[in-house]
């Protein structure tokens, strides 16, 4: 270990280690590791699983480091502890222990040294709780707070004049703080970011938006260290690169894993027979009394939903059997109040709760020593998912994390046995790094602008030093300061248009006002969402949030649930909806739009490795045993394909000519086939075609059933043309639209109506769509549009995958089968088609132009009707 | 040339031509009636930060005049939200009218004041446009911005800004800019481009008029889709 002689920080050390024995703890070596590399004033990434003391990895580095500072200007403190000098100090001056406290946090807390970036607001109390609780036992004199949008004004206000030593945030808090012009100097003391489960932001947006965030706090301070902290992924390694995109000390970051060994036990329920189990759904909702049952007698359990409806049916549904439960059961996800979420997260933390019913919205950080057990209800769609969701139980040490697998439908079966396979294979997936985001970057523009002004080659300079915008170019970044500036290159196309605006004496520019800057204040963040009603009790009591197209669906005296609650709705003023508890317990179940997680390749490629041990009549454990009859079925009804083998089932409905194709992609990869082949059948054959697309198959809808062979397949997958094809299809269709509704939120296109914001936005409101069309219209070489076809072509369509997928198809035998009637695995598709995704490749003109012709032959109908009557 | 095809429709004892760009046309009194043409929304908007490029009123005005040469009107009568919303330098709102306006010098002009106009202020006296503080009632018939339902009235209102929702083959559905004809109410659709639209379901004694594509076609309530009632 460390020679106390040359170690600076061996009081300190001693200190922390002090407060690790009093609790019984023994530090990691991975803690230990993280400690060293910290004091070192390296930066890097702690690889650990939930739950596993990560939190104290880097933390108790800062803590050191702040002990260190502090016995160094007050060389007494290496003897006592804090409660003891606070007493005595309150004593001595006989003043209060309050008063003291209080004090001591206005005038001698350590000024702003750390922020703890988190993605999700839920976190972000349970980690100030820890990381105060661990300043406190050292006696550091650091204040930690939070700083979320549930932060409350009197507590923004006081961190406007001065930031606490310790800042627990969001990526958007942190924007936000970006955009005061002030914010140089109130964090010019910051030594250290951290960024908490790192993995859930690395692909999105925020991730972005945190990457331009950080390139900003290491602009000012080029020693600053930050740290990542992960959960497994594919490309750790990326991922911490992406955070320390180039160390300008030259140290390369470290990487930290800590090596725990932990046992995962993960099984299903299995439903009694998988004939009468429904073939297609998402609820589940027959496997209630299982569930129950599984419930009864056990310690603590988290019931993980895939959305937030879910959670809503769920947790009626195992109230209706068990009314008893009332209290011991809860719900938790995201739209729900802080107040209610705290609360539910406090009981379940003192173990008081049998279970809970949640989304993702617990799947991360949180420590909750007191959960014995996770059940997952439907599938968790990726080999990590269950993987960190089953992490969420069995904290004790040498307890295994239990989870529990209940399908909504048959096929579930087959993904839960793939999913384990996938766990014990260590197949988890990468998440990739987004690339240069034109919308994020003209969001970051603005805030940089009304955060103090910048000088044009500084920031373009600051910007590419990040992963995400290396290779920005010249000609893009013009492009977004123009947009800003002048709303684009032409001068003519925005006349009296101005978001940001240069200073010709001094060369930098700035917000244009500061109107603007409140209004760009309300909009920061890249999380798209409808807009957004709060729901306020007639007695005041907040319980969350809902979407407006969802409460704007219902009239006063309305009942529907909510967190549980049966509510009546009183009106909706403005952005705020006033309910009632409901006398009857009959009403809609809220729902929200988000959009359910597509199949993994990774998960989807151990599916088709099960599918095809079926056709070779190999079950190799209890979910391919008890879902076989099923695969039985499909064989007889139709075929199983192997892997050399693409299926494509057709068939004639009511509703019109259906053809099921099943390549075992992914949803992902099935809308870029979906798109395409559904765009060259419309392009050959004049018919209007939809596209369904699941991460089985995608089914191609007409009103008549295309009769198509062998070769008229080939022509249709071939690899030919497939750019020049996709890009035809976007031009026209409603993918790109679709796209940039997200883009036009994040540049600031669309004014956020919410409480607070001034009542004249309301005369700035115009959908995406409108913008879209406006800017096709006008000014068709806007780059958000350009970037919208990109985002759809690289993240959503995956364009490279497409092409290998079409390859392969091309070397498949093709299994053209007319089943009579609708097959095991046909039937989701027909099922989940309504409200699920889906491609048309018609343009909004073509498509109105058909219904016009449809009515028209209606209507002249009527007409040869009347005349024959007359 | 697009193909434009109108649609004659009773209404209150008068006849009036339901028109694809978006008007109607009162040919007894040779006044053509529009709603909700919103100038100044993306001017608006710019003066706001919000990047809309310009030539939206353009368009509306281009249509406008095509509509006036078309059918040769005495009097527009325009029902309410001509203009978007009040603007700290209201002249890129107002003179692209004002310049159309000088154009049409003899064409009456009337507007029955709507929110937005309220919000906008005063008209400029260059537009020689008459104001109707409220309703008018002309001919048995009441001109309102807002649609209301008093029992009696024979009322002509825009403000909603209605839409047919037309189902698909497949479930999905098209949103369509319509007229909307009851009894004793007929809605006009939103003249101007950058507006928005709210979808209007089907209802006994409603008849929805879609307005697209050159042409005016009465929807087939089975053909619609939820929306408000």
């Amino acid at each position: 270990m460390d020679d106390v002689a040359t170690d600076p920080y061996s009081a300190a050390r001693s200190r922390l280690l002090a407060w690790f024995a009093a609790g019984g703890w023994t530090p990691f070596d991975f803690q230990l590791q993280t400690w060293n590399t910290y004091l070192a004033g390296g930066s890097g990434m702690v690889h650990a699983p939930t739950g596993s003391g990560k939190t104290l990895a880097v933390f108790g580095g800062a803590i050191i480091e702040g002990l260190q500072g502090s016995f160094a200007c007050h060389p007494e403190r290496t003897r006592e502890g804090p409660t003891r000098r606070s007493a005595k100090h309150a004593t001595e001056s006989g003043r209060s222990l309050a008063g003291t406290l209080r004090m001591t946090t206005r005038n001698r807390t350590d000024p702003f040294t750390l922020i703890w970036l988190t993605p999700l607001r839920a976190l972000a109390n349970d980690t100030a709780h820890s990381l105060s609780t661990a300043v406190k036992a050292v006696g550091l004199p650091w204040s930690v707070e939070l700083r979320t949008s549930d932060t409350s004004s009197s507590v923004r206000k006081r961190q406007k004049d001065r930031l606490p030593t310790v800042l627990v945030t969001t990526p958007e808090s942190l924007s936000l703080q970006l955009s005061y012009p002030d914010s140089r100097e109130r964090m010019s003391t910051l030594r250290c970011a951290i960024v908490d489960e790192w993995h859930e932001l690395l692909s999105t947006k925020r991730g972005v938006q945190l990457e331009l965030g950080l390139a900003r706090l290491r602009h000012w301070n080029a020693a600053l260290r930050v740290w990542g902290l992960s959960a497994t992924l594919g490309n750790l390694d990326e991922a911490m690169r992406v955070l320390n995109p180039q160390l300008s000390s030259g140290t390369a970051p470290t990487m930290i894993h800590a090596d725990l060994k932990k046992v995962l036990r993960i099984t299903t329920i299995l439903p009694d027979s998988v004939e009468r189990f429904p073939w297609a759904g998402h609820l589940g909702l027959r496997m209630v009394d299982p569930v129950v049952s599984a419930l009864e007698g056990y310690g603590s359990t988290l019931v993980f939903c895939n959305t937030r409806s879910h959670t809503e049916h769920w947790f009626k549904n195992l109230l209706a059997r068990r009314p008893e439960w009332l209290g011991e059961i809860a719900i938790h996800h995201g739209s729900l109040d802080r107040k209610i979420r705290n609360e539910v997260e406090g009981l379940l933390r003192e173990g008081k709760l049998r279970a809970v019913v949640c989304t993702s919205s617990l799947d991360l950080g949180v420590d909750f020593a007191a959960v014995d057990r996770v059940i997952q209800i439907g599938s968790p769609k990726g080999i990590g998912r269950l993987m960190q969701r089953a992490g969420r139980s069995g904290h004790r040490p040498g307890e295994p994390s239990i989870a529990l697998c209940v399908p909504t439908h048959a096929f579930e079966l087959v993904e839960f046995s793939a999913a384990r396979q996938g766990i014990e294979l260590k197949a988890i997936e990468s998440r990739p790094p987004l690339g240069k985001s034109l919308d994020v970057l003209v969001q970051h523009i603005v805030t940089i602008a009304a955060g103090g002004g910048f000088e044009e080659r500084a920031l373009f300079d600051e910007v590419r030093t990040t992963h995400a915008y290396a290779g920005l170019t010249e000609q893009e970044w013009g492009w977004a300061l123009d947009f800003v500036a002048r709303g684009g290159p032409t001068l003519t196309a925005y006349p009296r248009f101005a978001r940001v605006v240069r200073d010709d004496a001094t060369n930098r520019w700035a917000i244009a006002s500061s109107q603007l800057a409140k209004q760009h204040r309300f909009g920061i963040g890249t999380i798209v969402s409808d807009g957004m009603i709060s729901l306020v009790q007639s007695n005041g009591r907040k319980l969350g949030s809902m979407e407006e197209s969802f409460i704007t669906r219902l009239k006063p005296g309305n009942k529907f649930i909510f967190a549980g609650r049966n509510l009546e709705l009183i009106g909706v003023y403005q952005m705020t909806a006033r309910v009632r508890p409901a006398k009857t317990k009959s009403g809609v179940i809220a729902q929200w739009m988000g959009a359910r997680f597509p199949m993994s390749t990774h998960l989807a490629e151990r599916v088709r490795h099960r599918i095809d041990e079926a056709r070779q009549g190999v079950f190799a454990d209890a979910e391919m045993q008890r879902v076989a009859p099923l695969l039985h079925i499909q064989g007889k009804w139709s075929s199983i394909p192997a892997p050399d083998e693409l299926l494509i089932e057709s068939i004639t409905t009511r509703e019109g000519g259906h053809h099921f194709i099943f390549p075992f992609l992914g949803r992902l990869v099935h809308e870029g086939l979906g798109a395409v082949v559904a765009h060259r059948i419309h392009r050959k054959y004049s018919v209007p075609v939809t596209a369904t697309l699941t991460d089985y198959g995608i089914e191609l809808h007409s009103p008549a059933l295309i009769s198509l062979n062998e070769d008229d397949w080939r022509s249709l997958l071939t690899p030919d043309r497939l750019i020049e094809n996709l890009l035809a299809c976007l031009n026209a269709g409603e993918l790109t639209k679709r796209q940039f509704r997200e883009i036009a939120r994040i540049a600031g296109l669309i004014v956020v109506m919410q409480p607070g914001a001034p009542r004249s936005n309301r005369q700035l409101q115009a959908s995406s769509e409108l913008f879209y069309e406006v800017f096709s219209e006008f000014d068709p070489a806007n780059l958000l549009l350009e970037q919208a076809r990109r985002e759809v072509l690289e993240q959503q369509l995956e364009i490279n995958r497409l092409k290998v997928a079409l390859e392969r198809i091309a070397n498949q035998r093709l299994l053209l089968r007319s089943p009579a009637r609708l097959t095991p695995m046909a039937f989701p598709l027909w099922a989940q088609r309504i409200g699920s995704q889906t491609v048309r490749v018609e343009n909004s003109t073509q498509r109105i132009e058909r219904m016009l012709k449809r009515l028209e032959a209606a209507a002249a109908k009527d007409d040869d009707l009347q005349n024959t009557h007359a | 040339m697009t193909i434009c095809k109108t649609r004659m429709l009773d209404f209150a004892g008068q006849s009036f031509v339901l028109h694809p760009d978006r008007a109607l046309v009162w040919p007894a009194r040779r006044t053509l009636i529009v709603a909700d043409l919103h100038f100044g929304k993306s001017a608006l908007f710019r003066e706001r930060g919000l990047p809309v490029p310009a030539g939206t009123t353009a368009g509306d005005l281009a249509r406008l005049e095509q509509l006036v040469e078309q059918t040769n009107p005495r009097r527009l009568l325009i029902l309410g939200d001509c203009f978007h919303g009040k603007m700290n330098d209201p002249a890129g709102m107002f003179e692209p009218f004002i310049a159309w306006r000088q154009t049409r010098s003899e064409l009456a002009i009337e507007l029955i004041r709507g929110n937005h106009d309220r919000h906008a202020g005063h008209a400029p006296v260059d537009l020689g446009m008459t104001v109707h503080p409220r309703p008018l009632c002309e001919a048995g018939l009441t001109f309102a911005h807002e649609p209301f339902d008093d029992g009696e009235s024979r009322v002509l209102a825009g403000h909603i800004h209605p839409a047919a929702s037309l189902r698909d083959f497949d479930g999905g559905a098209v949103r369509v800019p319509c007229f909307v004809v009851e009894p004793r109410l007929l809605i006009l659709p939103a003249f101007g481009a950058f507006t928005g639209t709210c979808t209007i379901a089907a209802a006994e004694k409603r008849r929805l008029f879609i307005a697209a594509n050159g042409r005016v076609l009465q929807s087939d309530p089975l053909l619609l889709t939820a929306g408000r009632r």
